[in-house]
């Protein structure tokens, strides 16, 4: 083990402890290592009398609170952090968010158009024989015709559109999940 | 050995090391290894110890291009020193006593 390995292990077996006392642990080491190397000692002589550095780090954990407060580590939004989390609310918020405003709003405006389709229709098979008072019979046949077509394709598209909404609702909450089961933060 | 009763007398060791003049980890736990083997991770919460409780003053000086902490014993600690110096001559006059006893059996 290199000292730069026994320094990143140490630092990291003392994570529970805010960065600043961590620092001060370390520099203390660091001093004592040098100390040492001025003294005489080989590098791997010095590591191997450190001992590991999770158990260093341990004993100093279990000794060093032994009636002494133990410093809280503090948590502060530094403006980094701000700014990240400002970039991740657009990159995930908002494109989810709108996806969703997208299925609901185009369910909403087709189930009207179907709506209007279905409504329209039967009112133009009913008021065509009194609105077509001057057209030949195989005219009114026609427009009633068209009328029930209207209103049949009126239907399909409210069906349509609710399964097509059914799935979209389902695949972005899949997607959802998805996300937050491979979330980093 | 008791583990207060240890703690008490390593943090005198430690503050016996800077009584006459202040002085660094590295040096603490070479002058005191003919008495008293103390580690490198045990030095570190005695010191803290002592620093938080007053009885010793850290300052950080410059030595070969590097910092190196300095501790300096202060009136807190030296009066430590005096209340442990009592404490074990109480302790002689009962050891004392129980080897008394001990002859008995």
């Amino acid at each position: 083990m290199t000292k730069k390995i026994w320094e990143r292990n140490f630092l990291k077996a003392l994570y529970p402890l805010p960065e600043k006392e961590r620092k001060k642990m370390l520099a203390y080491y660091q001093e004592l290592f040098l100390d040492k190397l001025e003294a005489g000692e080989s590098e791997a002589e010095i590591l191997q009398k450190f001992g590991s550095p999770e158990a260093c780090a341990k004993k100093i954990l279990e000794e060093q609170y032994d009636g002494v407060p133990m410093p809280k580590e503090t948590k502060r939004f530094s403006v980094g952090v701000i700014v990240g989390l400002f970039f991740l609310t657009l990159l995930l918020i908002i494109p989810l968010a709108s996806g969703a405003v997208a299925v609901v709003s185009s369910f909403a405006v087709c189930s009207l158009t179907g709506a209007v389709c279905i409504v329209g229709g039967i009112f133009y098979s009913l008021l065509s024989p009194f609105l077509m008072v001057g057209m030949s019979g195989a005219g009114i046949v026609a427009q009633i015709g068209l009328g029930i077509t209207l209103s049949g394709v009126g239907t399909l598209v409210c069906v349509g559109f609710f399964f097509l909404t059914k799935y979209s609702a389902i695949g972005v909450w899949k997607a959802l999940k998805f996300i937050y089961a491979r979330r980093v933060i | 050995m008791d583990i207060q009763l240890k703690k008490g007398l390593l943090d005198v060791c430690v503050l016996s090391a800077i009584r006459k003049q202040e002085s660094y980890g590295y040096k603490i736990i070479s002058d005191l290894k003919p008495y008293v083997e103390i580690s490198e991770s045990t030095l570190y919460p005695i010191l803290r110890r002592l620093e938080s409780a007053g009885a010793v003053t850290v300052r950080s000086a410059e030595y070969n291009g590097r910092l190196r902490r300095y501790f300096k014993i202060t009136s807190v600690g030296k009066e430590k020193i005096k209340q442990f110096i009592e404490t074990i001559q109480q302790f002689k006059k009962i050891s004392e006593f129980i080897l008394e006893g001990d002859h008995y059996d």
